[in-house]
């Protein structure tokens, strides 16, 4: 387990090193005039020069990047080129806010979707069917759409909700509550369906296996076969599901977030990129790098400690 | 079996629905704290979504437009500017030009500190005015012209000037004539604290940047009647839609907004403020034909004046919101002439009758830079086409536009620029030293017309600048289209002023509603 455990770690920092000197270069060229945009159409060469030499963008690509990768290591991700904060300060103060958001939608949904997709692989029958047919709704409606449709209807008709804004769960339990069912609620929607999805038909697989009609056959009740012996082999792939989704609802979180106007990573990244932000939006890229390398190294421990066989392999 | 899954199902719905109610109630409870309840309450406070985060806050590097909202709050300016456009008194209680306009003598307000103790007086207006000029933020450009700031007495200032320049006392009214507490300029403390003598105190504590900022009274502030709200609130709502949500739910009492909210905000019970000020359209920049031989001629380029329908192009793509306009100025300018605008009608035979007497009966090939978030290329390139002109359309990087754009690579291009003082918009684009002039294009006449201009004033000043206009339109240097208007949507609860020159209304242009 040691030895798993150290080499996804090394393999896991090689992989942020190969991400971050990627979008390195993927910022350089994709170009921009930073200084310009930090100084305005009015500028005058001169001050555009001076300002990049400030900036230190005149640096040769590996110059910058390797001076970058220093400070980042030690914890130093740089001050903004545009709010003159610290990165890591933003960090910090956006994290829990996507976390939270995106936490909470993977819990929901991963609740709702194990309890609809082991329902619709063991009663079948309408409720299999009806369950089909809202994975296909559900699946094809954009979680952007559903989040204004959410907004328009609970929060601007009803007033039951705020339309923007997020309250930190330390701050106030409803008040965290009332600010992020929404998004949380646009989020889950499609995750809800096509994980259910996933797991009716791995459930479904298992059943039809020979030891559960052997288990059958001895006389073992339902429940007992259902719980003890099909969920557990079932789980594998549906963990596996589950941790995609994760990474999915990181990227969905961004629109999720510029929609219900949340203080997230992601509205963070969207107007970094927009407006050339470097040392902001390599903070947010490696940050959110190794929120996924650790997710997805938790569930590799996750399915190891499910299925003896996983280890060997 | 059948009946026992339908049991089950029941079971089911009935959790699914608890859970919704009681999620619900909580959410219900939380409401309560919302600023929904402080704003109905009465004008104690007034919140603002602003859709851009706010910047430093080191006076130097201060931005007009949206960020403006913010440090409006905190500090106050030397001149301020009324809805006409007229400037009145600010900090400083007069200010006279001597004769050649290039001493500025400002008499300062008695008795203001700023809000660490230190007083405001002619030392503070030398290190503010020394400190923009010698930094790296956009508007240091604003007191380019000040050589030097002598200080006459403690409350009497003299900005001497390298040559006149008639829009200084605009730019005063603006982030050029912010001032901040001396003893902070330059710091890095003032970056996230500002320390300024403006209507209200940032609450560092209560705010978070980059999410909203809360603002408190300054008890000090020599004008409080301007003023009417004890309280300020400015959240960041980068999105649209988050804006207009924010503010049809009761979130926020105001929201900068495009032509695309305002029938959908009105239909809601919300008023829109609208006030013309980014001019659209064409800038024929390769005057002397440097890289299209052909805009060389100034029948061609009037050609290009009649070939494309401005008015279709203000109510399909602008959806109306604008006015017709052919000149570079705001209309609130001295030297804007409303006559000229009926200059240039939809013309495609005149067009191509000018472009017959030019020489270019068969037309002529420009390539143009295609900025993908404008929606009037296919059109321009289309009406073009019709009197003979092949427009073939280079991407460009967006966020890189104004950089390709002002390279000197393109004969004439699209561009959008906010239009304020009649003499700041003519430096931007008319001189050969003008950043929206790539090419470096000038004419002798036009070169004298702007030296008379420069050392005048009252009305010789705008008989100058009126003659510029009519020159630069005679001679087709662009192909303006219209005044696009800046919207403003704002709840029935406050009453708001629109500003002349700025993009959004500064803190002190609203005003409840009932008083």
């Amino acid at each position: 387990m040691a030895t798993f455990f150290l080499r996804r770690t090394i393999a896991a920092v090689v992989l942020l090193f190969a991400i971050t000197a990627l979008a390195y270069v993927l910022i350089y060229t994709a170009g921009g005039n930073i200084a310009r945009n930090i100084l305005g159409e009015l500028a005058t060469q001169e001050q555009i020069d001076a300002l990049t030499t400030e900036l230190g963008l005149d640096r040769p690509l590996v110059v910058q990047y390797v001076d970058w990768l220093r400070n980042a290591i030690t914890g130093d991700l740089g001050i903004s080129f545009f709010t003159g904060t610290p990165v890591v300060d933003s960090l910090a103060t956006r994290l829990p806010v996507s976390l939270s958001l995106v936490t909470l939608s993977i819990l929901v949904s991963t609740v709702i979707g194990v309890v609809l997709g082991v329902t619709a692989a063991v009663q079948r029958g309408w409720i299999d069917r009806g369950m089909q047919i809202f994975s296909v709704i559900a699946e094809s409606l954009p979680n952007f759409f559903v989040g204004l449709v959410l907004v328009s209807v609970f929060a601007i008709t009803l007033g039951l909700f705020p339309a923007t804004g997020y309250i930190p769960l330390q701050d106030s339990v409803s008040g965290w509550i009332s600010t992020i069912t929404l998004p949380v609620t646009a989020l889950v929607i499609g995750s809800i369906a096509s994980g259910a999805q996933q797991i009716r038909s791995a459930v479904l697989d298992v059943l039809k296996k020979d030891y559960v009609r052997t288990l059958r056959a001895r006389g073992l009740s339902e429940p007992v076969i259902l719980f003890q012996n099909v969920l557990r082999n079932a789980a594998p792939p549906a963990v596996t599901v589950v941790s995609l989704q994760f990474i999915g609802m990181l990227s969905g979180a961004v629109l999720i977030e510029r929609v219900f106007a949340l203080p997230g990573l992601g509205s963070l990244a969207v107007d970094a990129a927009i407006r050339g932000d470097i040392p902001v939006i390599m903070g947010v890229l490696v940050l959110t790098a190794i929120i996924v390398v650790i997710v997805n190294l938790l569930v590799d421990l996750a399915v190891t400690w499910i299925n003896p066989k996983a280890r060997v392999q | 079996m059948k009946t026992a899954a339908i049991r089950r199902a029941i079971a089911a719905a009935i959790a699914v629905g608890a859970t919704t109610i009681l999620i619900t109630a909580c959410a219900g409870g939380a409401n309560t704290v919302s600023p929904t309840e402080t704003n109905a309450a009465g004008a104690e406070k007034l919140t603002l979504a602003v859709s851009l985060d706010s910047g430093p806050w080191e006076p130097a590097l201060l931005q007009n437009g949206n960020q403006a909202q913010y440090w409006n709050a905190v500090y106050d300016t030397l001149l301020h500017m009324e809805p006409d456009a007229s400037i009145v008194p600010g900090m400083a209680e007069s200010f006279e030009y001597n004769d050649d306009n290039t001493v500025l003598t400002l008499g300062l307000r008695e008795g203001i500190t700023f809000t660490d103790g230190e007083p405001f007086n002619a030392d503070a207006v030398k290190a503010n005015i020394e400190n923009l000029k010698n930094g790296t933020g956009q508007n240091s450009v604003m007191v380019r012209s000040v050589e030097e700031v002598v200080v006459v007495d403690d409350l009497t200032a003299e900005l001497h000037l390298g040559a006149p320049d008639p829009a200084l006392l605009t730019y005063l009214t603006l982030a050029g004539g912010v001032m901040g507490s001396p003893a902070a300029l330059g710091t890095e403390a003032i970056t996230t604290n500002p320390v300024g003598s403006g209507p209200y105190i940032l609450d560092t504590e209560a705010s978070e940047p980059g999410v909203q900022f809360d603002f408190t009274r300054n008890p000090d502030y020599w004008d409080p009647d301007a003023y009417p709200y004890d309280e300020l609130e400015l959240v960041v709502l980068t999105e649209l839609t988050a804006r207009v949500n924010a503010l049809k739910s009761g979130q926020v009492q105001g929201i900068a907004a495009d032509g695309s909210t305002v029938v959908e905000a009105e239909r809601s019970g919300l008023d829109a403020y609208q006030s013309p000020l980014d001019r659209r359209g064409l800038t024929i920049a390769d005057r002397d034909g440097t890289v299209v031989p052909a805009l060389a001629d100034p029948r061609v380029r009037q050609a290009i004046n009649y070939a494309i329908d401005a008015e279709g192009i203000l109510e399909g793509i602008q959806l109306g919101y604008g006015a017709r306009s052919t000149q570079i100025f705001n209309p609130s300018s001295v030297n804007y002439l409303p006559e000229l605008n009926d200059q240039y009608p939809y013309d495609p035979e005149k067009a191509k009758e000018l472009l017959d007497e030019a020489g270019y009966a068969d037309g002529f090939d420009v390539v143009m830079p295609e900025n993908a978030a404008e929606k009037s290329n296919p059109i321009v390139q289309q009406q073009l086409g019709e009197v003979g002109i092949r427009v073939t359309y280079e991407k460009v990087d967006a966020t890189n536009y104004v950089t390709e754009v002002q390279s000197g690579r393109y004969g004439m291009f699209w561009m959008s620029n906010s239009t304020a003082e009649a003499w700041w918009d003519m430096n931007k684009a008319v001189p050969a030293t003008a950043v929206w002039n790539p090419f470096k294009t000038s004419t002798p006449e036009l070169d004298a017309l702007i030296e008379e201009a420069r050392g005048a004033s009252g009305e010789e000043y705008a008989d100058a600048m009126k003659a510029i206009n009519e020159y630069v339109v005679d001679e087709a240097w662009f192909d303006m289209w219209y005044l696009a208007d800046a919207i403003y949507i704002a709840s029935p609860d406050v009453e708001v002023t629109m500003h002349p020159m700025n993009v959004v209304p500064f803190i002190k242009d609203f005003a409840p509603a009932n008083g």
